[in-house]
């Protein structure tokens, strides 16, 4: 029986409602929902583990303080995603000397060594290559600037539509259109200006 | 196709690359690729960059944030009112926050319910706490509570002080029903500080000291409470000083503000009767003989001796928080006021503020003292107005509280350079 009543998760809206009405455990268990998506946003938006742990946190708080306000029009991800992106821009912005850190911390040339390959472990080559080019794409991400990557981060990481991703940003439909192509452009050129194959098939 | 059409339809490629365009548009589309090797070629590329993004692997955050959250929420009950604070110390930043809220006391009476939370809670805002006191983890014992009436020179003291922050007497109160009562006599600004070093502390201690004829005071070291009653214009300077303060610090750390609409223009009486027959509830559980029902006889006669009793501060408590609660929800508008960052040279510029910080400042402070939250909710605003006037005929009480320097136990990873 109380197998039964643990197996019993509330629905993403009773959370919602019971958070407004000043349920702290109902907020907590839709922070625990959400908070390693909003954490990969922000970290694949400021490609820094420990500003993301504090943009995340931050994001919570604030949702956290504007619950009253969250009318259940839009999905509450999308809603908490917003949250998200204008608290990293409005700490990019506050940080404008900030420069995008590069893989390595070696100034503005590519990382050349990632990390060294156990080309005796078996699939090690393979998968040292895997890690090679995952570190690339996400350093060119982190070269785009944040309105593009924003909106790349939403479409290709987050796999929300078009729509979704202009309501989080606040920006007409056409805008993302015209954001995430360009955005992806400029990846194909950071990337292959890298030497990395683009090519396809 | 002509050159136009062709070039809009190249820039379309993306969005047909992730099913968002209208049938006659993707045919359109379609028709081009079989065309144009050109556009074959982007198109490929643009899958290619799409899958290599979508290969990232995807980071998980190292802790659980929603009860870190949770452990940053409790301390709100710190301030025995609404207060609400922002800008807690993230661990990751160790960024040196101003925290400021707005509230409002006096908030009118519910109609029925328990009438002497309300006088616990009077007599608490007037003796001055200790700000690391929490309500959860160290229940005020009545010894304590007494010792305190004594050192603020007992309850004719205390009475005497509430009267003079324009609080109604506390008996009369609870006999006045909730429709008589004025919504909102005094607001005030609460301002917490985390200083990120024993240096910042200092300097803000100095710069709190150099206050304090008006401070009531200082307590618990090294965490410091300060209540100053002060005209408008004078808060406005001394947020000012306490901003400059951080500004010569070098604070990273955001300057986060917060307008809380006027809980009290609000019908509070009826939003939280749900809340009040719980507490009935709670109290009809604990029932100790001594304490007599919402609005008894024996509340309304002689309150004082009772206000210290454990069942009363957890109806209290069970109060403020729901009332900071709402606070929290109804209607903040939160913004964040970016402090500037290190100057980059390392002979850093003299601390004259820019006529753009002044302005953020300025922001800063019209938005607390005003509580009109920039696009903000309009229908509220009439309500805000109400209070704001009320506020700017009287004195407004300024709490500070300096915290001790945060520990900058930063995770390995560190902040970032």
């Amino acid at each position: 029986v109380s197998q039964r009543t643990h197996e019993h998760e509330p629905s993403e809206a009773e959370l919602v409602r019971r958070s407004q009405r000043g349920d702290a455990a109902a907020f907590a268990a839709l922070a625990t929902r959400y908070q390693d998506r909003v954490f990969n946003l922000c970290y694949r938006m400021c490609h820094n583990e420990a500003d993301a742990l504090d943009m995340a946190q931050t994001t919570f708080l604030r949702a956290l303080q504007n619950m009253g306000r969250f009318g259940g029009r839009a999905c509450f991800y999308t809603w908490l995603f917003r949250i998200a992106v204008n608290v990293v821009l409005t700490r990019r912005r506050s940080r404008s000397r900030q420069v995008t850190a590069s893989l390595n911390g070696a100034g503005h040339d590519m990382p050349q060594a990632v990390a060294l390959p156990d080309r005796r472990e078996p699939d090690g080559a393979a998968a040292c290559e895997q890690r090679e080019l995952q570190e690339r794409v996400a350093w060119a991400l982190a070269q785009l600037d944040q309105e593009f990557r924003a909106a790349v981060v939403l479409k290709d990481i987050e796999d929300m539509d078009y729509a979704a991703i202009a309501e989080v940003l606040n920006v007409p439909v056409g805008t993302v259109k015209s954001r995430i192509h360009r955005g992806r452009l400029m990846l194909r050129d950071l990337l292959r200006a890298e030497r990395v194959n683009v090519a396809g098939t | 196709l002509p050159e136009l059409d062709r070039d809009s339809l190249l820039d379309d490629l993306s969005a047909y690359l992730d099913g968002e365009l209208s049938q006659g548009r993707a045919a359109a589309v379609e028709r081009l690729l079989t065309e144009s090797p050109d556009a074959r070629r982007t198109f490929a590329e643009l899958r290619t960059v799409r899958e290599q993004v979508r290969g990232l692997p995807r980071r998980r955050a190292s802790m659980e944030l929603g009860a870190a959250l949770r452990g940053q929420v409790a301390p709100r009950a710190l301030w025995s009112r609404r207060v609400l604070r922002l800008g807690v110390p993230l661990a990751a930043a160790a960024a040196a926050v101003l925290a400021v809220g707005v509230f409002l006391h006096h908030e009118a009476p519910p109609p029925a319910g328990p009438k002497t939370p309300q006088v616990a809670l009077r007599t608490e805002r007037a003796s001055v706490q200790p700000a690391v006191q929490t309500p959860e983890s160290s229940p005020r014992p009545a010894a304590a509570a007494r010792d305190k009436d004594v050192a603020m020179g007992g309850p004719e003291r205390i009475q005497e002080k509430l009267e003079s922050l324009g609080w109604a007497d506390a008996t009369r109160a609870a006999e006045t029903p909730a429709a008589d009562q004025p919504a909102s006599k005094q607001s005030g600004l609460a301002i917490v500080i985390h200083p990120r070093s024993a240096g910042e502390y200092a300097r803000y201690a100095a710069l709190l000291a150099s206050w304090s004829p008006e401070a009531s005071s200082a307590t618990a070291e090294p965490s410091r409470e300060y209540v100053y009653q002060l005209s408008l214009p004078d808060v406005s300077a001394r947020v000012a000083q306490l901003l400059g303060v951080q500004t010569a610090d070098e604070g990273t750390g955001d300057v986060e503000a917060v307008a809380l609409a006027p809980l009290a223009v609000a019908p509070a009486g009826r939003a939280s009767r749900a809340m009040e027959k719980k507490e009935e509830n709670v109290a009809e559980k604990r029932t100790a003989p001594s304490v007599g029902r919402a609005g008894g006889a024996a509340g309304r006669g002689a309150p004082r001796s009772r206000i210290t009793s454990k069942q009363r501060d957890e109806a209290a408590r069970a109060e403020r928080l729901h009332a900071q609660h709402k606070a929290v929800t109804e209607e903040p508008e939160v913004i964040v006021i970016d402090a500037p960052g290190p100057a980059s040279a390392p002979t850093s510029p003299p601390i004259t503020p820019q006529p753009q910080e002044v302005a953020k400042n300025g922001r800063l402070i019209d938005l607390l003292l005003t509580g009109v939250p920039p696009g903000g909710a309009t229908s509220r605003r009439a309500g805000i107005r109400a209070a704001t006037q009320a506020s700017t005929r009287q004195q407004v009480e300024l709490r500070i509280e300096l915290r001790p320097a945060v520990a900058t136990t930063t995770p390995a990873s560190g902040p970032a350079k």
